[in-house]
């Protein structure tokens, strides 16, 4: 018994390791780490990283766009941006209130047809103002059998639903986060232009910003550049979004394009776009003091006071985030071929911290 | 009738006396088994590494599975009737990830659990344990199973974390006071076995099937 007892011991001082001092690691090698641990231990497939920092732009690949073929992510490859669209929308709709097309604080009853039954709450009616900041009590979404109805809900769905809905909050009181609120959004601009969303947004964003190979019809989106989507080990089939969804997540896009982007929120006074950009980035309601909405964007006030506008996204097969340091100029874009929880947030907010360091 | 009479009556006197004599017999195997309190165990384990990222809901997304094998060697000590403290070391091969881009960790164990086993005097011993293991990381590789190469990502581990087994099984006796068991158990580490802070990852082993062949020794 006393030999047994020496030698248990022995073994627990042997697994008793040593704490060595790890020595500085280069900006790259952090973010290396970071994005390589949630291929490690993150079921993540690929992971495509871009950094705006010292007006430098860095891009990052790991892993890899289809667990079948091993082929490499680099920065033409096609990926969901799921909700990050959002804030395109939220753009887009700055761009017809720049020029005088459609006032922000319209209520939205008088841009739908006649027979739809908009909800308003205590005497309160929903503005465009409240869908693109999610404060107008609309539900994020309809009951849907499942996520891929998203791709069915067609216009007699939404004025079946929008006739027997009573909003949650009285518009412009909570904040609520609504897929569907943002997608009405593409809805009406459709209703007022005569246009497609898609064609709204390659005439007024991507082609004046230089994006050319970002696409929100699924058809433009087969290249031989597209990354996989998984929900866990499964492959997914691409999202479908019907038009009344699609301003909430439709947009495909590549790290090449959202970099262009990040760059255009960050620099706008050079923008083309620059009386848009500044609309967004307007606050426009404050959940806390730490947390405000912007047209389309999220924006937080980080420990040292700096404005951190931001955007996340999901669907199930992607993930995808974007943020920018309003006071640093520093910025970031993650792009993931696979469903997180909440993994991309993570990775993003990390390094956007991480770039204050270096 | 007469026969039949003698019959019952030659076979009734025997079974009487080994009813009679039935728990003395038990009781007298019992007590040979609890003056033996040391046990020395070998043990070949089947397990399903798994890692939950972050969020237990983690685990509801559908995940790849794949086996791997866990082995090892000590002893079991009866201090009481019939609880037990056990300690074991053990090579095991953990991990997880997808097929194509699949983490392989493996460890050098030590276990120490606790243990209650029914009677020995059965044919058929229940065992129900808990405890907890201290585990030393060997080596980590990520491994891409498209291009056949892989990558040490060692660095990316804690050296050491404790993970907390639970299980249940039978045993049996085969001969000479060998025994066989067979259990199921799951696993589970309390902390974040990766360094880095923003991805917390839990090991979890589930399920596992255990089979080992024991003696007692002393």
């Amino acid at each position: 018994m006393k030999n047994l007892l020496v030698i248990l011991i022995i073994i627990l001082i042997s697994f008793v390791s040593c704490k060595k001092e790890d020595p500085p690691l280069s900006l790259d090698s952090k973010i290396e780490r970071i994005a390589k641990s949630h291929i490690i231990f993150g079921r993540t497939p690929g992971i495509a990283i871009g950094i705006y920092h010292d007006g430098v732009i860095t891009q990052y690949f790991y892993g890899t766009r289809n667990l079948s073929t091993g082929q490499t992510i680099d920065e033409f490859t096609m990926f969901e941006i799921c909700s990050i669209t959002k804030t395109f929308t939220a753009l887009l709709f700055a761009d017809f209130v720049i020029k005088n097309e459609i006032p922000l604080n319209d209520t939205i009853d008088d841009y739908f047809p006649e027979d739809f039954n908009i909800p308003n709450k205590d005497g309160k009616y929903v503005q465009f103002l409240h869908l693109l900041n999610h404060t107008s009590g609309i539900p994020r979404e309809p009951d849907l059998p499942n996520l891929q109805a998203f791709a069915v809900f067609n216009e007699n769905d939404l004025k079946n639903y929008l006739s027997t809905l009573q909003l949650t909050t009285t518009p412009g009181s909570n904040y609520e986060y609504s897929n569907l609120g943002m997608g009405l959004i593409g809805y009406l601009l459709e209703r007022i232009s005569g246009k497609t969303y898609s064609e709204l947004l390659q005439e007024r964003i991507f082609t004046p910003l230089g994006m050319t190979q970002t696409v929100c019809s699924e058809t433009d989106f087969i290249t031989d550049n597209n990354a996989q989507g998984y929900f866990g080990s499964n492959e997914t089939d691409m999202y479908i979004w019907s038009p009344v969804f699609a301003a909430a997540g439709t947009i495909k896009s590549n790290l090449h394009d959202m970099m262009i982007y990040l760059i255009e929120n960050i620099e706008y006074e050079n923008s083309i776009l620059k009386e848009p950009l500044i609309l967004t980035k307007q606050r426009t309601f404050s959940v806390n003091e730490n947390l405000y909405l912007g047209l389309g964007w999220h924006l937080t006030i980080d420990g040292k006071g700096d404005e951190i506008y931001w955007h996340n996204g999901g669907t199930k097969g992607f993930s995808s985030f974007i943020a920018y340091n309003n006071s640093t100029k520093d910025g970031v874009v993650v792009l993931i071929n696979s469903y997180c929880t909440g993994e991309q947030n993570n990775i993003g907010i990390e390094i956007l911290n991480l770039l204050k360091e270096y | 009738m007469g026969i039949n009479h003698k019959i019952k009556s030659g076979i009734m006197k025997p079974l009487l006396i080994i009813i009679l004599f039935l728990p003395l017999l038990i009781k007298a195997q019992t007590d040979t088994v609890r003056q033996k309190k040391l046990e020395a165990v070998i043990q070949y384990s089947i397990q399903c590494p798994l890692y939950s990222v972050n969020t237990p809901a983690d685990l509801a997304l559908p995940q790849d599975t794949k086996y791997r094998s866990r082995i090892g060697l000590g002893t079991k000590y009866y201090p009481f009737k019939r609880w037990y403290a056990s300690n074991i070391i053990s090579f095991s091969q953990e991990g997880g990830g997808t097929l194509q881009q699949r983490t392989n960790a493996n460890y050098l164990k030590n276990s120490i659990l606790w243990g209650y086993s029914s009677s020995h005097a059965r044919l058929i011993i229940f065992n129900i344990f808990c405890g907890i293991d201290m585990n030393l990381l060997l080596n980590a590789k990520l491994k891409y199973s498209y291009s056949n190469d892989s990558e040490n990502v060692s660095d990316y581990f804690h050296k050491f974390n404790l993970s907390f087994p639970f299980g249940f099984g039978l045993k049996t006796k085969l001969f000479n006071d060998i025994y066989f068991n067979c259990d199921f158990f799951v696993s589970m580490s309390p902390y974040s076995i990766s360094k880095e802070p923003y991805i917390r990852t839990a090991q979890i082993i589930y399920p596992a099937f255990q089979f080992g062949i024991s003696k007692f020794i002393k």
